[in-house]
């Protein structure tokens, strides 16, 4: 399972409709780099694939591809703001360590 | 012996990575830039704690318009621990890693046949040296000598290395090594965002100091007597401050501490020598 926030979901839904996207998904994968070895990637979609695991939360479509999401089960999606800035934050409880600014982990 | 034609076989590996993700997938696991273009650049592969796994020369053989090609040219020694690293941060990028059989020729004196599939001045000893990746290296080497290069051996390409100050991997840095103790500072980019292991190496940039630092020692005279690598080097107290690290009659690297580097002289058995930090 992968979760927003309600902060977070208001946010996707706002961006979402600034860019007119109408009902796309959130598509959430890892890559490969970043300090700590995997980094975190978001993006709107709305096509999936049979290798693609959906979830719905606060009304917005998740889909994570099957390579991924050995690395994000149970990741919670918030939304932070700061002085500093302001961001999607991964909770992920698969995460050894995370780098220094939190754009990527170890698992 | 002409040392201006000579050939030297490399003892490198070369790994393909090739995707249409290649270059930015790659991008976050050594530590040049390997997006500023250019034919080929230094770089390292790095562990978690920001250790020196292996020096890499990253040549980017990509044509226009067609997919991603770069090649890993690395010290063979290294090649399984760094394919194994590499591969582990394959996740959903269009990337593929492939052993090839390629091998790596070094002239000193530039080879005047254009058929190479890569000549550049590189990673050996000498400022007028030309790396040669080819796939049938014996029959390179064939013709290099036709062409009048005399094949140099080991241990020649050796005494050139140390003398010339280059580290290499395995006797002069490796995993116990950060990028700046052994003067790799070079080979890692400041500016090109994140990769693998990053994070100390930058701490250590700015916020701190290499423990050691690796010097070379030249010339060195003959009162010193033999210096073999393991050798101590001490502070002129006597204290034990380093270790020689590759040694010829006439040159030796060695890991030294920083704090004894900077306190005053250094000495090889009993005798001050003359230093120069490897950068």
């Amino acid at each position: 399972m992968i979760e927003l926030t309600p902060k977070a979901a208001e946010k996707v839904k706002e961006i979402r409709d600034s860019e007119g996207l109408g009902t796309q998904g959130l598509r959430v994968r890892v890559l490969g780099g970043g300090c700590s070895g995997f980094s975190y990637d978001l993006y709107f979609e709305d096509e999936t694939t049979e290798m693609d695991q959906s979830f719905e939360s606060h009304g917005i479509p998740i889909y994570v591809d099957m390579m991924s999401f050995q690395y994000l089960e149970g990741v919670e999606i918030d939304y932070v703001e700061g002085l500093h800035g302001a961001g999607f934050k991964f909770l992920n409880p698969q995460a050894k360590s995370t780098c220094g600014c939190g754009s990527s982990f170890s698992a | 012996m002409d040392e201006r034609r000579l050939a030297f076989l490399l003892d490198e590996r070369v790994l393909r990575v090739h995707g249409d993700d290649a270059r930015t997938w790659l991008q976050g696991q050594v530590t040049c830039d390997v997006l500023l273009g250019g034919p080929s650049v230094h770089g390292l592969v790095l562990s978690a704690t920001g250790h020196v796994i292996t020096d890499v020369w990253v040549l980017d053989r990509s044509r226009s318009g067609e997919t991603p090609e770069l090649w890993l040219r690395m010290p063979s020694r290294a090649f399984d621990a760094a394919m194994k690293r590499l591969d582990r941060f394959i996740v959903m990028e269009d990337v593929e890693l492939e052993v090839t059989e390629l091998r790596v020729i070094h002239t000193l004196g530039r080879p005047t046949r254009e058929a190479y599939p890569t000549a550049r001045l590189a990673a050996g000893p000498n400022a007028d040296g030309w790396d040669v990746v080819v796939s049938d290296a014996e029959t390179t080497l064939a013709e290099l000598e036709r062409e009048g290069f005399a094949r140099g051996d080991d241990a020649l390409y050796e005494r050139l290395r140390i003398e010339a100050g280059k580290p290499r991997l395995g006797p002069d840095f490796g995993e116990h090594t950060l990028p700046q103790e052994a003067g790799l500072k070079s080979a890692v980019s400041f500016t090109k965002g994140c990769y693998f292991g990053q994070e100390p190496v930058v701490m250590l940039e700015h916020r701190g100091k290499p423990p050691k630092r690796l010097v070379q020692i030249a010339p060195l005279a003959s009162s010193l007597g033999p210096v073999t690598v393991g050798a101590p080097v001490t502070d002129a107290e006597g204290r034990e401050v380093g270790t020689i690290t590759s040694a010829t009659p006439e040159a030796a690297l060695a890991l030294v501490k920083r704090r004894a580097l900077e306190a005053g002289e250094l000495r090889l058995n009993g005798h001050a020598v003359p230093t120069r930090v490897v950068e």
